[in-house]
């Protein structure tokens, strides 16, 4: 018990020593250590500007940066942390209940970044887990299949069209998985958190035999083709991503609101390069890092002083209020609580069903 | 001191008792053919005796050395005993030429590259495969494949060649040849050599002994000639030569002879097992001992000869009478009718 | 034969390499949380679990009713062509059989997604019917879809043993039955294939368990039905209770074991009583091919109509959804081609560095898998006592088990046995996880090859004077290489396609396409996957052309 609370003291310290924006600090100790090991979800398409940005920075940095899907990250990083092994300087996810219980479980260590005052305080919690963009979820629909008056504008109007022209979207509606995926999981729990009115939504959905999935790929890609012609809960930067390239993906900000999710990133407390680690969070904070994100990776910056394609200032200007961010707090626990989740699950499954 | 002992060798396969508590013994130079129709457990002992099976009881001796022990569990593997052996189906190596064949025992050996060569050179010479060291076996006759065997058999001049039905593979004639150049060849390399075959005809020719077995046991052990000429049991009897066979009872027994008497006959023979007045038996008599003579004298019958077939060296008679029906060998054509057929009592044995 | 040291050597290395990772799985089925967890205490809380939940057992029963399907049509399909493609003359022998073996190493999740371009809902094949019939005859996501798919699919496991095992049948016994008066259908229904049944037994009992493993087929086409399958049912109990829940997983990878048991008692059962009248002679002579008279062309009809059923339609898909932007109903393919994602493979370095390490990890790990089978092959070679049946209950086990659990296995031993713990982030864990996982299918490959050498072969080199070791390596050795080879060449397709079995030991550096495809997939980079698939067909492709070339058979 001593020796652990040394050791959370020892790895608390530098933390305890910075003050003002002593990136330079830092910085020496990172390139000392020379090498950062990344696990994230993010995948390499969306990574790579930002990557190869950091490298032009900190060339002595040698990046490992390991694209995981959010199970993947969870799984490897328990183990490695049980057994002592070296494991990442970095875990940056979009599974954002998975990452908070991380950090709740005491795994993380706390880096107050000098960038947090450009970071709305919902997105930050006890300076460990750091929500790191602000990406709204989207309703995503095929431009050329999809009737102009069968396009929902809000959850309501959604759960209207699909009672009055089920005949158009039988079987062409296609939504996340919750018993199955983690994030479509979160997301349905976030929409009844905000209205009671989503198991009237999953009944809807059920009269017209939605489609389940556990991969946005595989939705997007129908969607595209038509096999399905609109997708409820994609997360707008995957759809923003795939609409650079094809013109058939249209999205739908929902107007009554718009969850807004963020990609959590906190520096375990076993990291083997603790300044890199810290290093590469102050980066992914920084202005730089996130207008590389508004304008090339498309995963939506958080920062409001970014300008660009992809940005929450954008976002906040077009939805206003309608925008409901995921925040970074314990609240993400009761996504994770065994016996709510099985509850909601059957209420899902039955809706479906009726 | 024999080259070769095994005692007691008793060996059990899936149930089945293959050998029942043989031995045999091999002098030095000298050549022991292993004789028996198939099943009778000649192949199983000759590779208990390489090293190939494990016998279940029993003891293997080797120039003085004991090879194998059952009750002390003593083994040597099958690699360190130093035998040479011939396969039946030859097994010369498909993927090495007829002179890395012939070479392989003795680079194992660690022999110096001139000394093998040497060797090789010459034991292939003498088989008259010199012209033939570069080809692999699929370019051989099947001749020449079995010469192949036996000359990496004996390229590392091993003290004990083992050789199972060498000959079987080839055709009649070359199968005749065989012999002879096989037994002068194993006599010039003056290694002693355990011959498995179940053609008596090549066990005579080839053997300087010869062990009968039949059912796991030995039946019988001598020299051709006695193994031939004097069978110790009805089976070696049967087994050996071309016979005629009379079933009777004994009506009387007379010192070494008896006479058996059957539906309508009687012949005097050599009594080949002790028997008793009235009892079953069966006379058993080569068919190139029995001739066809004139009328009168001494242990005839009166029969009839019902056909005559040629079989170019010689012809053979079919002769009835009653129940008695024998083949008799004869050196022109007869015609149908009776004739009297002498019957040797010496040559009658009756088991 | 006693078992010296190497023998034991290889024999044991084989039953830890296989035990570890069951025992551990077995070990975490009976806590109550992670094994590594201070919190974790004996608790059968796992099985009550899992054998109380209706999902389980709807999932179990349809993995099971797919299984039993797969085997009925995979088994007389495969084995009739390997009878047609080995004994007959039926048209393009030659060169029809490279591509029966597409199926194979095409990853199980790229192959579904080419059917779902092809044949699903929207697919060009599908829009196409549906402009001469007015609607779509078939639906791709169904239960008989999807059996129907991986029967077909899994045709060519059971065509390799048979036609490896046909080949060695002296074909006199055929021209017997020919002579009295049977036709081709009949001598391969009563002579051919009944000789040969102990690779049927072999194949039918590999592709039930394959069954139970499929994941990237019913993962793609039957999630959109709603069915579960047992591999689907371990994917949804990562995510069912917030966080991954071992114990459950371990129950369900238990429960899969626990079938595999009494499958092999089974066939063993059968393939013993085989055994006794198989007249495998050596290798056989040239012999004329069965004319096929009458039957000649339905026959080639039928093997072309398999060839476009699992070839053609799944791959025209994949290339097709490689070179094109988007596609689906109301597009103009013509407006829409590209060839950007070609391109864009190449700015990815982690791409190309997989590229590089599935070809590194097919060849140099294939042939280094290769030679431990082909040393424990040796070693299980007429080896007394029970170590064959050992062996023959030990290897199936980590290819039923769904490639998820067993790379977390593998992954956990490396993580947590400190001496292998260096291993773990190079090429090395995967090469072992590849190997222990394709362990029945390479052993039996070698096992049929050496059955082919005769033991007087073997015998005639210790009698000279060769150690047990000396024999392998003049004798055995040297006889099977040509077996070897082609053994590689199929292990090497088996590890360039394998994926899911890769997913924890990766890290940057040591990636593969298997795996890639799987993170890809994830988020949807289509565009990619499919052109990194197309990249990988050409690979295995080329190699299989190279090798046949070099005079590698592929039937080993």
């Amino acid at each position: 018990m001593i020796r652990r609370l040394l050791l959370t003291f020892m790895t608390l310290q530098p933390a305890l020593f910075i003050s003002s924006p002593a990136y330079s600090a830092d910085v020496a100790g990172a390139q000392k250590e020379g090498r950062l090991v990344v696990y994230s979800s993010t995948d390499s398409a969306s990574a790579e500007p930002l990557l190869q940005d950091f490298k032009s920075l900190y060339p002595s940095i040698q990046v490992e940066y390991n694209d995981l899907n959010t199970t993947e990250i969870y799984n490897r990083f328990i183990a490695e942390a049980a057994a002592g092994a070296g494991t990442a300087d970095f875990l940056w996810s979009s599974a954002m209940d998975l990452q908070f219980q991380l950090v709740n479980n005491g795994t993380g260590q706390s880096y107050a970044s000098p960038e947090m005052a450009q970071i709305p305080k919902w997105a930050v919690w006890q300076n460990q887990a750091y929500g790191t963009t602000f990406e709204p979820v989207t309703m995503t629909y095929n431009k050329r299949l999809l009737p102009q008056d069968a396009l929902p504008t809000s959850h309501a109007d959604l759960i209207r069209l699909l009672k009055e022209k089920s005949a158009v979207f039988k079987g062409k509606l296609a939504t996340f998985d919750p018993e199955k995926s983690g994030v479509g999981f979160l997301l349905a729990t976030q929409d009844l958190k905000i209205t009671p009115t989503f198991w009237d939504l999953a009944k809807a959905m059920g009269g017209v035999d939605v489609k389940v999935y556990t991969s946005t790929g595989a939705m997007l890609e129908k969607v595209s083709s038509g096999e399905h012609t609109l997708a409820y809960n994609i997360i707008g930067s995957y759809g923003l991503l795939r609409q650079q390239k094809d013109p058939s993906i249209g999205l739908i900000f929902p107007k009554d609101y718009t969850l807004a999710f963020s990609r959590i990133a906190f520096i375990p407390k076993a990291a083997r390069h603790p300044n890199a680690g810290k290093l590469f969070l102050d980066y992914i904070l920084s202005k730089r890092a996130q207008t590389i994100m508004a304008n090339k990776s498309l995963i939506y910056a958080l920062r409001s002083d970014v300008e660009g394609q992809a940005t929450a200032a954008n976002l906040t200007k077009e939805m206003g209020k309608a925008l409901k961010p995921i925040e970074v707090s314990p609240d993400l626990l009761a996504a994770l609580d065994k016996n709510k989740r099985l509850d909601f699950l059957k209420r899902w499954q039955e809706s479906l069903k009726h | 001191m024999p080259e070769l002992v095994a005692e007691n060798i008793f060996k059990r396969l899936g149930g089945a008792e293959i050998l029942r508590e043989i031995s045999l013994h091999l002098d030095r130079g000298e050549i022991l053919a292993l004789l028996g129709p198939s099943g009778s457990g000649k192949t199983t002992l000759l590779r208990c005796i390489a090293g190939l099976e494990r016998p279940d009881a029993g003891r293997i001796i080797l120039g003085g050395k004991v090879i194998f022990d059952a009750a002390s569990a003593h083994e040597v593997p099958a690699e360190k005993r130093g035998f040479g052996l011939v396969f039946q189906s030859y097994a010369i190596w498909p993927h090495r030429s007829v002179y890395e064949n012939a070479a392989y025992g003795l680079r194992l050996r660690r022999t110096g590259a001139a000394e093998i060569k040497i060797k090789v050179e010459k034991i292939l010479r003498r088989l008259g495969l010199d012209a033939m060291a570069a080809r692999y076996p699929h370019q051989l006759s099947g001749g020449q494949q079995q010469r192949v065997a036996l000359a990496r058999a004996l390229a590392y001049s091993p003290p004990v060649l083992l050789l199972d039905e060498p000959l079987s593979n080839l055709d009649a004639k070359l199968r005749e040849e065989a012999r002879i150049w096989i037994r002068e060849l194993i006599k010039e390399t003056q290694a002693a050599a355990l011959y498995v075959t179940h053609d008596q005809t090549e066990a005579l020719a080839i053997a300087d002994r010869i062990l009968v077995l039949d059912d796991g046991l030995v039946q019988q052990e001598g020299t051709p000639e006695e193994i031939y000429a004097r069978p110790a049991s009805r089976f070696v009897a049967e087994f050996m030569g071309s016979n005629n066979r009379l079933e009777g009872k004994i009506a009387e027994t007379k010192g070494s002879r008896a006479r058996l008497e059957g539906e309508g006959w009687s012949l005097w023979g050599e009594l080949g097992a002790s028997k008793r007045r009235g009892e079953k038996s069966a006379g058993i008599i080569r068919v190139e001992r029995i001739r066809l003579a004139g009328d009168g004298g001494e242990n005839r019958l009166p029969m009839s000869l019902k056909s005559a077939s040629y079989l170019g060296e010689r012809w053979e008679y079919l002769l009835v009478a009653s129940e008695l029906q024998i083949r008799v060998w004869g050196d022109k054509a007869l015609p149908p009718g009776d004739y009297s057929v002498e019957f040797p009592p010496e040559a009658l044995w009756i088991f | 034969m006693k078992l010296g040291g190497p023998r034991l050597a290889a024999i044991l290395g084989v039953t830890l390499a296989v035990a570890a990772p069951m025992g551990l799985l077995f070990y975490q089925s009976f806590l109550s949380a992670p094994f590594f967890d201070p919190s974790a205490r004996f608790s059968f809380e796992a099985y009550q679990y899992i054998l109380a939940s209706p999902d389980f057992h709807r999932a179990f029963a349809s993995s099971f009713a797919i299984s039993l399907c797969m085997t009925i049509i995979a088994v007389p399909l495969g084995s009739l062509l390997g009878f047609l493609i080995v004994r007959t003359d039926i048209p393009g022998r030659r060169w029809l059989e490279p591509w029966l073996l597409v199926p194979v190493f095409l990853s199980p999740v790229v192959l579904a997604f080419g059917y779902v371009v092809a044949v699903g809902p929207v697919g060009f094949f599908s829009l196409w019917a549906k402009s001469l019939f007015g609607t779509v005859p078939w639906n791709l996501y169904s239960l008989a879809g999807l059996i129907f798919i991986a029967g077909l699919t899994h045709v060519p496991h059971v065509f390799l043993y048979v036609s490896s095992a046909l080949r060695g049948v002296d074909p006199t016994v055929e021209e017997a039955a020919r002579v009295t008066g049977a036709g081709p259908w009949r001598i391969a229904v009563t002579v051919s294939l009944p000789l040969v049944r102990p690779a049927i037994l072999f194949s039918g009992a590999l592709v039930f368990l394959l069954g139970f493993e499929l994941f990237g087929l019913p993962l793609v086409l039957g999630d959109p039905a709603g069915l579960l399958v047992l591999t689907t049912y371990l994917y949804k109990l990562t995510n069912l209770l917030g966080v991954p829940s071992y114990q459950l997983m371990a129950v369900v990878a238990i429960s899969i074991v626990a079938i595999t048991f009494p499958l092999v008692y089974v066939q063993r059962r059968f393939m013993g009583a085989a055994a006794r009248y198989a007249v495998i002679g050596g290798k056989g002579r040239a012999f004329r091919p069965l004319p096929l008279g009458a039957l000649r062309w339905p026959m080639t009809g039928l093997v072309l109509l398999w060839l476009l059923i699992v070839v053609v339609l799944p791959l025209a898909g994949v290339a097709l959804r490689s070179v094109v932007r988007y596609w689906g109903e109301g597009v103009a393919l013509s407006e829409v081609l590209t060839l950007d994602h070609f391109r864009e493979l190449g700015r990815y370095p982690n791409l190309i560095r997989g590229i590089v390490n599935t070809l590194l990890i097919g060849s140099v790990g294939g042939a280094l898998a290769v030679g431990v089978y082909a040393a424990v092959a040796l070693s299980a070679h007429r080896a007394p006592g029970i170590w064959p049946s050992l062996l023959d209950y030990l290897v199936l086990v980590p290819r039923a088990l769904p490639g998820l659990v067993v790379g977390l296995a593998f992954f956990w031993l490396f993580l947590f046995f400190k001496p292998l713990a260096p291993l773990r982030t190079t090429l090395f864990s995967l090469w072992i996880a590849y190997a222990v996982v394709w362990l029945a299918y390479g052993l039996k490959l070698i096992t049929a090859t050496l059955m082919q050498v005769s033991p007087d072969l073997e015998d005639a080199a210790r009698v000279t004077g060769a150690s047990p070791g000396l024999v392998y390596r003049d004798v055995t050795l040297p006889l099977i290489r040509f077996g070897l080879l082609g053994s590689w060449l199929l292990i090497f397709m088996m590890f360039v396609r394998e994926y899911s079995t890769g997913v924890y030991l990766l890290g940057p550096g040591t990636e593969v396409i298997g795996s890639l495809i799987v993170s890809l997939w994830g988020t949807g980079a289509l565009d990619l996957i499919s052109a990194l698939s197309v990249v990988e067909v050409v690979i295995v492709g080329l190699a299989i052309l190279i090798a046949i070339r070099l005079g590698v058979r592929l039937d080993a």
